[in-house]
């Protein structure tokens, strides 16, 4: 059987950054992945059309988050703070770029958020988005900007996690033999560095199964790691397979969004509750 | 009266004979030193050791070098040996009041077992808290707890949320909060759209909002609620997972101490502490990893975290037999109540209990400390502090700088130690005496006085007792041993120092510089054994070392530029003798003492008084012969003459009374006009009735003279007059010894001045006969004579006064 072509080329990274813990994280493993791939880093800062347009009712206040109190929020003060906003986006995605040497740009954009992201998303390799945002209950699962990055966008996509983001933590792929998976497969061959341990877990039912796509995998790696460990994950349910991926505790999990293994709506359902980044690789051919 | 025999030679010498000593050299005596001539004092160290009530400290009080800290030390060793060994005491953390560090007792030897157990606890510790947080059962119990809280506030405001959207209002986060804005297709309604609504509905989207807020106010002041029980809720987790992890190795430490009521109490402490702030062991690592400004405060930083979980062990006795006897050298006060050190760190100082020193006190505790009654008074709040620490009968640290307000930097205040320590200390009379007058304390706290005597008994035993000492001090220097003939010089040398042929010094460091000085002139002539004549060539060349002062008075009167008269005789001038202590040295030197005689009122006016260059002694010496020419000569007729005496050449301050039979012999000589013959010398006190008394310095006085008369040849009539009762004083040198057993130099024992008198002046004094007078040719016949022509011309001037006012 001929290996299928795969493509998983990044070299253009878009990065969203609202200011919050999470997009801080996503600005840091975006920078290191950019930096790794040799990559561009273009970040983006999102005015709220919704917040400005909130700012310009006359009844609007503000209830403070750390002392419960009302506040008048008025379309000034929301220019002020949004633009303050900006220029600390704009100075975090130099400070990331100049570590790791890589090109960079940075636009700030007016509109709805996650339109606005998806659109501007849209020419790049890679969207790297944090798992939480500024929105309200925000402290369950994805939230809803990532959820529709990672359901409506058209390139790759980087969940980043709270917990911090490091290439020499141990990559977790998951593989079914798929072409979607060899994606995912070559995607994480181009992210580990020397010492990385690459988990490939084996999706399948039967050891038959397993066994072919562990030949199909290692005739994939060949030479370009030795750090590889191979797991049979059998498919019985979703939440072993969560289960098993937290135990392994990777850095970055990468999973295609095509898979044979697994449905679409089940690799959401995995993005949603690991409690590692994720990086959710699209078939483009 | 007859005048004395002068001395035989053999009166001049107490000589010890080497046959009479028991042995050939030194190196047959291999005995422990018994100490011996200080009776006194050791019933008073037996006494003040036995006595164990409050107060009964020893004061042992004696000339520097008697050898006190010696007996006493020999003695309290040999004492303590069979007594128990005290307590180890150690210092640990308070964990209920941090600035007071608890003090722990523990059977000797057992403190360093109980520090060690605790090291032990640490490094468990160390191990055992981060392997039970680190567990996966751990962190999903930690992260479900949690997840609870988050989905709880995330429940309630997703219900408001939830709430709002069914009334097409959205809840938006903005940069420092929330606000709920209307929407419309899942945007929010922008402002010109609103106005176009009516009043009504904008009026009722204002009220929905209005509600929407208070209902999300109340969710935001609940969420510190959540967060506390959120927190308890893991405390408590924290707590059981921590208590379970450690209880091993607590109860495996209790079980061992469950006997120490103290130890058990401070090791519940330390586990609730631990349990408290387990926290502390997860971050080994991460301090680790931290920068520290150098090297070794990142290291001591690291160290002293966990200083609470550790033991101070200042007293171990593990190596201690019986009793401590301990010697401060220097006893200040941190020295003997001991000290709190401090650390610098990051420009401040700080400390905590494990660095808590122990001091003399703490070291003597159970036993015996010697210290030097001087040194204590020079150190500053030293004596106070001691003191304090016999009187409340526990040793309290207090540093020197807190107490003087110098640092003001948090300190320590430890729990203090219960004292039970006898207090030796070691002085000059003196300083006992001052004490004891001046101190209203010293007496309560020192009852003991053990008196150090100058000197001993000068027997068989003493001979023997010095020849062990010497014999110890050979063997401590490394010397060569001594024959019995050098043994035998010292003896004499001891007796010399103490100024009494039928005693010998204590003073325990003389000797021993003695023998160590024969010991290098031994070497210089290659004996075998130091010999008598390498004991007396330390003897001389100590004196030659020391003799430049007295040469130079010797060579100025030897150039008559100091004038003494060694040959001649003249009326009313004597030579007396003084007695010059520089250092450690003293050396005789004879002095020229003249008087003149004039009418008066019966007055003898002594001129070194007058111009203040007499000390109180000789103006009484002086006064004393106001006596004596009133008790002889005043009682049948009024004395008529005034007499003026002085210490010719003398420029300095004259005292004592050991010339004021010279004087008198002087005063005679003058009165009857008989000369003096100068070629003797005369040291003696005089009473009211013309006893001579003693003096000291004899020995001084006598070679101060005889080694003038020697530099001018000795022509066989020179001599000196002493008290009869210094005969017994005399160890003169042995070419003073030679002279006399020559005849060529003598020395006359005198008890009276009516002796004295006839020997100077080769006249009898002259007895008083029945009739009240004198013989004519005696000297006080003489006397009398010339008092009489002086009362008699006075009182004809006194006549011829009178008849010239009546015709006025």
């Amino acid at each position: 059987m001929a290996t299928p072509t795969v493509t998983t080329t990044i070299k253009r990274i878009t990065v969203a950054i609202d200011c919050s813990p999470y997009s801080r994280a996503s600005l840091s493993a975006a920078a290191e992945i950019a930096g790794r791939l040799h990559a561009e880093l273009s970040g983006v800062f999102i005015e709220d059309i919704n917040l400005l347009r909130m700012a310009e009712l006359p009844f609007t206040q503000e209830i403070q988050a750390h002392t419960a109190r009302f506040e008048p929020f008025d379309l000034a003060r929301a220019e002020r703070m949004l633009k303050k906003q900006s220029k600390t986006a704009s100075r975090l995605l130099r400070e990331s770029a100049e570590r790791f040497a890589i090109p960079h740009s940075f636009r700030t954009l007016r509109g709805t958020v996650p339109s606005l992201l998806l659109s501007a998303a849209l020419d790049t390799d890679l969207l790297a988005i944090g798992r939480w945002g500024n929105t309200p209950s925000c402290k369950r699962g994805l939230g809803s900007t990532a959820q529709k990055a990672v359901r409506e966008s058209k390139t790759n996509v980087l969940v980043a996690h709270h917990a911090g983001f490091s290439l020499q933590s141990p990559l977790v792929v998951l593989f079914d033999g798929s072409r979607g998976a060899l994606n995912a497969l070559e995607t994480a061959l181009g992210l580990v560095q020397q010492k990385t341990h690459l988990h490939v877990f084996l999706l399948a039912n039967n050891e038959a199964e397993q066994e072919k796509n562990r030949n199909r995998a290692e005739q994939h790696i060949g030479r370009k790691t030795g750090l590889v460990e191979f797991h049979n994950v059998p498919l019985t349910s979703g939440t072993l397979l969560r289960q098993c991926i937290n135990m392994t505790g990777p850095g970055l999990l990468l999973v295609s969004e095509n898979t044979d293994a697994l449905d679409k709506e089940a690799i959401y359902r995995l993005i949603d509750s690991v409690e590692c980044p994720v990086l959710l690789v699209r078939s483009t051919a | 009266m007859p005048i004395p025999e002068p001395l035989s030679h053999t009166d001049l010498y107490n000589r010890c004979d080497p046959e009479s000593l028991s042995f050939k050299s030194t190196k047959e005596l291999d005995e422990a030193i018994t100490v011996s001539g200080q009776d006194r004092a050791h019933e008073a160290i037996r006494f003040g050791v036995g006595m164990k009530h409050q107060g009964f400290n020893i004061f042992a009080l004696g000339p520097a070098g008697t050898g006190k800290q010696t007996a006493l030390e020999n003695y309290l060793e040999q004492k303590a040996t069979d007594e128990p060994v005290p307590l180890d005491w150690c210092y640990v953390y308070n964990f209920a009041d941090m600035r007071r560090p608890m003090a722990i007792s523990l059977p000797a030897g057992d403190a360093c077992g109980f520090r060690d157990a605790m090291e032990q606890l640490l490094e468990g510790l160390l191990t055992v808290v981060p392997g039970a947080f680190s567990s996966e059962e751990y962190q999903e119990q930690e992260k479900n707890i949690k997840e609870e809280f988050a989905e709880r506030q995330a429940s309630e405001i997703e219900k408001l949320e939830k709430i709002a959207s069914e009334k097409n209002i959205a809840l938006i986060r903005t940069p420092s909060g929330f606000a709920f804005a209307p929407v419309k297709k899942g945007e929010v309604v922008n402002a010109e759209e609103f106005m176009r609504l009516k009043s009504a509905e904008k009026e009722a989207i204002e009220k929905e909002i209005g509600t929407l807020k208070e209902s999300m106010q109340s969710i935001m002041k609940q969420i510190p609620k959540w967060q506390r029980e959120t927190r308890k809720k893991l405390n408590e987790l924290n707590r059981q997972v921590a208590a379970f992890a450690v209880k091993p190795l607590f109860s495996e430490l209790k079980n061992t101490y469950k006997d120490h009521k103290a130890i058990a109490g401070y090791l519940d402490d330390v586990e609730k502490d631990a349990v408290e702030h387990f926290g502390q062991f997860l971050e080994k690592d991460h301090d680790k990893q931290q920068t520290p400004i150098s090297p070794l405060q990142g290291k001591e930083t690291d160290s002293r975290r966990f200083n609470p979980y550790r033991v101070n062990v200042v007293i171990d006795n593990c190596k201690t037999q019986g009793a401590p006897v301990i010697y401060e050298d220097k006893p200040s006060i941190q020295n003997l109540v001991g000290d709190i050190e401090h650390l610098a760190q990051m420009g401040t100082l700080v400390t905590d209990f494990t660095l808590i020193k122990a001091g003399a006190l703490h070291k003597a505790n159970g036993g015996y400390l010697i210290l030097n009654a001087r040194r204590l008074m020079m150190e500053p709040l030293a004596y106070e502090a001691l003191k304090k620490a016999i009187r409340t009968r526990q040793i309290r640290i207090e540093s020197l700088a807190q107490l003087y307000g110098m640092a003001s930097t948090l300190s320590l205040d430890p729990e203090p130690i219960p004292l039970d320590t006898k207090i030796i200390l070691l002085g000059e009379r003196r300083l006992y005496y001052l004490l004891s007058a001046h101190d209203p304390d010293f007496n309560e706290l020192f009852k003991v006085a053990a008196d150090f005597d100058d000197d001993m008994e000068r027997d068989h035993d003493a001979h023997l007792f010095y020849a062990a000492f010497i014999s110890s001090i050979i063997r401590q220097e490394k010397l060569r041993h001594m024959d019995a003939s050098a043994v035998a010089r010292v003896i004499e040398y001891g007796s010399r120092l103490s100024g009494d042929s039928s005693k010998l010094s204590t003073h325990i460091q003389s000797i021993t510089d003695l023998v160590n000085e024969s010991g290098y002139y031994a070497d210089e002539n290659n004996n075998d054994l130091i010999t008598h004549g390498d004991v007396q060539q330390a003897i001389d060349a100590r004196r030659y070392r020391a003799g430049r002062v007295p040469e130079k008075i010797e060579d100025a009167i030897l150039q008559n530029t100091i004038l003494i008269d060694t040959e001649s005789e003249k009326v009313g001038q004597i030579n007396g003798l003084s007695v010059y202590t520089l250092g450690n040295q003293s050396f005789g030197k004879p002095s020229r003492i003249t008087t003149r005689i004039k009418m008066g009122k019966g007055e003898v006016v002594d001129i070194e008084r007058e111009v203040d260059m007499g000390g109180p002694l000789h103006s009484k010496g002086v006064l004393i012969l106001n006596g004596f020419l009133g008790g002889r000569f005043g009682q049948d007729q009024p004395l008529s003459l005034s007499a003026t005496l002085v210490f010719e050449q003398s420029y300095g301050e004259v005292d004592g009374d050991s010339a004021s039979s010279a004087e008198l012999y002087a005063l005679l000589s003058a009165i009857s006009a008989r000369p003096v013959k100068q070629c003797f010398a005369v040291t003696g006190s005089v009473n009211q009735y013309g006893g001579v008394q003693a003096i000291g310095g004899v020995n001084e006085k006598i070679e101060g003279f005889f080694d003038l008369c020697l530099k001018r040849g000795l022509t066989g009539k020179q001599g000196v007059l002493i008290p009869a009762s210094n005969t017994r004083n005399l160890m003169l040198r042995e070419d003073v010894r030679d002279a006399v057993r020559e005849n060529r130099f003598f020395i006359y024992p005198v008890n009276h001045v009516d002796e004295g008198i006839e020997i100077l002046t080769g006249i009898p004094a002259g007895r008083k006969q029945d009739d009240g007078s004198y013989p004519d040719d005696s000297i006080n016949g003489l006397a009398v004579r010339t008092l009489k022509a002086m009362a008699e011309k006075q009182k004809k001037q006194k006549e011829n006064s009178n008849t010239d006012n009546e015709n006025t």
